[in-house]
This record gives C-alpha cells, sequence and structure tokens, in this order.
C-alpha cells in the first residue's frame, strides 16, 4: 500500500474543509426549522400562530435554500472546467471593466485596468467568473471617490500577477467603507476557488483602516 | 397551455400538478422515464418539466429521445446533480432552462413563463411593446421613433426583458441568462443595470415599462396609469 501523495492529501483537506463549511452553514437554519415545527405540534394552537410558525418555517426553509446554493457556488468554482485553450486576460478583463462600469459609477468608485497583453491558461468562462466575483467585490467594499486600481503584468516567465487596490484615494478626505471587506465574503471565495483551480491564486491584504490590496496569480500559457 | 411533468418523486410531482393547475396550466403527469417519452412523444404539450433522475429510463435518454420528433418542446430540466458539468450536459443534451432542486414555487412558475414566452418568437428580428422597438440584427433600439443608445450589457437586458414581456422575472433568471453566471452573490450589478436601462429606456416617456415586483425582480410591461 503506498502513501497518499501530497497532492490527494490536498484534496482531502479541502474536501474536509468543504464539508465542515457546509455543515456549519446549514446546521442554524435546519436546527430552526426543525425545532420550530417540533414546538408547534406539542399543543393546540390557533390558526393565526400556526401561521405564524409556518412563515417562520418558511424563512428558515429559504435560508437553508441560499446555504445550499451558495455549497454548490464554492463547488463549482473548484472545478477547473476545459483549459486546453489559452485565454486571452487583456480581452477579459477589458470587457469586464466596461461590464462593471455602471456598477463603478453607481458606487462613485473609479474603475482603472491595465493589463499586458497576455495569453494565461485556464478556463475562459471560469476566469470571467472569477474576476467577476473579485471585481464586484472589490467595487463593493471601496470606499466612494476612491479608485479600485486592477494592473496585470507578467512576474516570471512561467507566470503573471494582477494586482489589485483601493488605497489610492481621488479625494483627500477620509471616507469611511460602505461595507467592510469580509474576508469570508462569499463573492471572494468563490473567486478565490476559482482562481486556486486554474493553478492560481489569490491573496488579499487589508490594513487597519479597511484598505484592500492583494493579487491574483495565473499560469502563463506556453 | 398544457404540461408534461415527468417527475417520479410522488408528493413533488403532487405539488408541482397543484400549484401549476392553480395558475390555469392543464397538468399530466408521468412518473418514469418510459411513460414520459411515450406521452411526450404520443403528444402536444406545450412545455416539458423534465426530472433527470428517473426510473426505467433516464432524463437524459428521454431528452434524446424526444428531440427528433419534438424539436421545438421547451423542455425544463429538474435535477438534484449540483455538478456544473450535469447542467451543461442538460442543455446540450436538448433542455432550454434547468433548475436545481431545491427550488422555490416561484422561481420555477416564473421560468416556465419564460419559456412558454420565449418560444414562439425567438427567430424574430424585431422585438416591441408599446413605442419600444429593439431590432436583433441591427442591434438598435429606438423609443417613439427616437434612437437609443445601449451598451452591450444593456441591450442583452432589455432583449431578454423583451422576450418575457408581460412576465416577471427573478434577479437569478437575470443573472444566469444575461450574465451567464450560475449564482446570485447577493450582488447589486442587476439592479444598477435596470436603473441605467430605465433612465434610458422610460425617462421623459409614457408609459413607463420597466417595473419592479417586490420580492420577485422585475417585469417589462405596458400599462397606462391613471392619474386621480
Amino acid at each position: 500500500m503506498t502513501a497518499p501523495s501530497p497532492s490527494d492529501l490536498a484534496a482531502k483537506q479541502t474536501e474536509r474543509a468543504f464539508v465542515s463549511d457546509l455543515f456549519h452553514a446549514i446546521s442554524q437554519p435546519l436546527t430552526a426549522l426543525e425545532c420550530g415545527l417540533e414546538v408547534s405540534l406539542r399543543r393546540d394552537r390557533t390558526a393565526a400562530q400556526l401561521r405564524a410558525r409556518v412563515e417562520s418555517a418558511l424563512v428558515a426553509a429559504k435560508l437553508l435554500h441560499q446555504r445550499l446554493l451558495e455549497a454548490r457556488a464554492l463547488q463549482d468554482a473548484g472545478e477547473p472546467g476545459d483549459t486546453s485553450v489559452p485565454v486571452a486576460l487583456e480581452r477579459l478583463l477589458l470587457q469586464l471593466q466596461e461590464d462593471l462600469l455602471p456598477v463603478a459609477e453607481s458606487a462613485k468608485v473609479n474603475l482603472a485596468v491595465k493589463c499586458e497583453t497576455a495569453m494565461v491558461r485556464g478556463n475562459e468562462a471560469r476566469l470571467r467568473n472569477g474576476f467577476f466575483y473579485l471585481f464586484e467585490f472589490l467595487l463593493r467594499t471601496c470606499p466612494s471617490h476612491h479608485m479600485v486600481g486592477i494592473r496585470a503584468q507578467r512576474v516570471s516567465l512561467t507566470a503573471l500577477e494582477v494586482s489589485f487596490s483601493n488605497d489610492r484615494p481621488t479625494r483627500s478626505e477620509t471616507l469611511k467603507s460602505r461595507q467592510a471587506a469580509d474576508p469570508a465574503d462569499l463573492s471572494l471565495r468563490i473567486a478565490q476557488r476559482t482562481f486556486q483551480a486554474a493553478s492560481g491564486d489569490l491573496v488579499l491584504t487589508q490594513n487597519q483602516s479597511g484598505q484592500v490590496a492583494g493579487y491574483v496569480r495565473l499560469l502563463l500559457a506556453n | 397551455m398544457r404540461i408534461l411533468v415527468v417527475e417520479d418523486d410522488a408528493p413533488l410531482a403532487s405539488f408541482l400538478r397543484k400549484g401549476l393547475e392553480a395558475e390555469h396550466y392543464a397538468v399530466d403527469v408521468a412518473s418514469d422515464g418510459e411513460d414520459g417519452r411515450w406521452m411526450a412523444s404520443e403528444n402536444d404539450f406545450d412545455l416539458m418539466i423534465l426530472d433527470l433522475n428517473l426510473p426505467k429510463m433516464d432524463g437524459i435518454a428521454v431528452l434524446h429521445a424526444i428531440r427528433p420528433n419534438k424539436p421545438s418542446l421547451p423542455v425544463l430540466v429538474l435535477t438534484g446533480r449540483s455538478r456544473l458539468e450535469d447542467r451543461v450536459q442538460s442543455l446540450d443534451s436538448g433542455a432550454d432552462d434547468c433548475l436545481i432542486k431545491p427550488f422555490s414555487y416561484t422561481e420555477l412558475s416564473a421560468r416556465v413563463r419564460a419559456l412558454l414566452r420565449r418560444h414562439p418568437f425567438t427567430t424574430e428580428t424585431l422585438l416591441k411593446i408599446a413605442d419600444l422597438e429593439l431590432n436583433r440584427i441591427e442591434r438598435t433600439v429606438k423609443r417613439a421613433g427616437k434612437r437609443i443608445e445601449l451598451t452591450s450589457k444593456e441591450f442583452g437586458l432589455l432583449e431578454y426583458l423583451l422576450r418575457n414581456a408581460g412576465h416577471r422575472i427573478t434577479r437569478s433568471m437575470i443573472v444566469e441568462h444575461v450574465w451567464n453566471l450560475s449564482f446570485d452573490t447577493g450582488t447589486n450589478v442587476v439592479d444598477v443595470y435596470i436603473n441605467y436601462l430605465r433612465n434610458k429606456i422610460d425617462e421623459g416617456f409614457t408609459p413607463k415599462l420597466i417595473h419592479t415586483v417586490r420580492g420577485v425582480g422585475y417585469e417589462l410591461r405596458c400599462q397606462l396609469e391613471v392619474t386621480a
């Protein structure tokens, strides 16, 4: 019997973490649903009380449904897809910039993208999803009147980094973020799993004032 | 409108029948793949709701069997299989839309309406409601004869709304069909785009065409406003 390889161990670890997260996410609404229904059966209730109980059970069921959808989205993001065709990153990022311009404008945030012409490894649809969720997260957590800057450049013969930050204010006054940048944010986790599935990674840092910076590392196509 | 539900889970089939009949559809139910294939082939249904995991003949095999003779029958697939590849496979096999279990009845009902609405004019060049016109070939939009400039995403969103004019569509339907994403994380992208579209399509025109449906999503409809 051979010892499991490091990649097997890593896959098992990822699976274990996924199941643990899933268990944690669905246990609360499921408990609320089960207990609520049990209690409502223990004694006679008026029609109004029963209706209120059913309504609260429906809320718990909807929350449970949402958690399952989130789990599925995370699972999907972990699948690399067909990676046989190299992806033109510049075109992909500029298209996303155009698509998200209304969102940036409504948030009063300037979205600036600069990208070297480069072909990277990965599945185009998956990478587009990953960057969509990352950009959406950055725009949502960037203070208004600031700028989200995205810059993609080669860092070695085999890799490219897409660095991002929202730390370049276009107005001198300090403005509070519209929403704190939570590292457990679902959009961010989907993006992270997408890039990891493409043999890349996403690293995020946040300083005390809430400013976010980081990079996505992707492999260049030969 | 007549709908065939092919579902082996009796409580779910019963719930679908009751819900759809309450919306005035005529509903037939088949409880396995072979019955489903036979009923779809021998009768004229306006839509089929097909579970993938069926006894005797699975849903993909049913799709393969009926498509040659029923190329335009709208098929909404229901599946508990969560992998992206499974959903892609069902769409590649001839399904028109795919809904993952568990689902809410509101979502299913909206998708049924969208499919029933979509099919009669998928190949039409000109989509119209009131004085709003969208030309799919020239990629132009006019309201009251006045040309309106839209970005490619705004155009895609308006086309989707027009295809489903008169029917409620959910945010997750827009996220899937216009943005090609599998999941709505709660992003405000759809709402922002709808506002942009409203400013271009409805601002300065009457009647207003884009309506918000609370708790559901949006609807494009021509409704004359009554002033007191």
